[in-house]
């Protein structure tokens, strides 16, 4: 019995297999997507309770992903957690002015904060 | 930079994952550096930019500072590169191989050894040339 089912939208492997089993381990069900295009076939065929997204990605990034899914209503009910790194200030706050809820800096790791605010926007 | 690295069960229950994953990048760094000399496209320099950020990523968070800070220039070099703000000359070019070559001799010294090699004059050399911090 899971706690919530989360889209992870993540091109890089490292990060998509990781933040996977991270999750699994804390009673999250974890539906992957490679790539923006892939994600945005995931959320045609389920509602994720939240959606963690990766910013650059080949085939459709984080912000044609987050255009996508303002264009199909689907912001007001599933709140968008980015991720970002080091040097992408600014592309954070292109996210945001997009409709994400939220950022996790992958570069400064922690999980217990990133577990939190999952638990905490999924409930709004 | 201040980081967080994993805990030591992380870090050792992933280290395999992230020198698989850090390889492939530097694989297909070398190898799309080496297209550009038959000509740049868009395409070519959007994945270097992708990949150099990727690589960033997931060693900063290992804890691999040196790999991660050459990496972020390379991100940087790249995406000054798609805003037009700077031309990649051949000694640019041959600059970032000679980087992406040490960071795959990086990757071999953390596999054997646990430790990162020294990577500040690949840096400093490419700073200069470029002035991308």
């Amino acid at each position: 019995m899971y706690l919530m089912k989360l889209l992870l939208v993540e091109d890089d492997k490292f990060f998509r297999e990781f933040y996977s089993t991270k999750l699994k381990e804390k009673g999250i069900e974890v539906v992957t997507a490679e790539n923006g295009e892939e994600g945005l076939t995931q959320l045609q065929s389920f509602t994720p309770d939240i959606v963690l997204l990766d910013i650059i990605m080949p085939k459709k990034d984080g912000f044609d992903v987050l255009t996508e899914m303002g264009k199909m209503q689907l912001l007001p009910q599933i709140p968008v957690l980015v991720f970002s790194t080091l040097g992408q200030e600014k592309d954070v706050e292109k996210a945001r002015l997009l409709g994400a809820r939220g950022y996790v800096n992958k570069s400064f790791f922690d999980f217990d904060k990133l577990y939190s605010r999952i638990i905490e926007l999924s409930k709004k | 930079m201040v980081i967080m690295p994993f805990t030591q069960d992380d870090q050792v229950k992933y280290k395999a994952l992230y020198l698989q994953t850090a390889r492939q990048y530097v694989t297909n760094l070398q190898a799309n550096l080496t297209k550009l000399s038959g000509g740049e496209t868009k395409d070519i320099i959007d994945t270097l930019h992708r990949d150099s950020h990727s690589l960033k990523g997931q060693s900063l968070m290992m804890g691999y500072q040196a790999v991660g800070s050459l990496a972020l220039l390379m991100e940087n070099i790249f995406r000054a590169k798609t805003e037009k703000t700077l031309d990649l000359t051949t000694e640019i070019i041959t600059e970032l191989s000679a980087g992406v070559k040490e960071i795959g001799l990086c990757l071999d010294e953390i596999d054997k050894n646990n430790k990162e090699l020294d990577l500040n004059s690949n840096i400093e050399k490419l700073k200069s040339l470029t002035k991308v911090s």
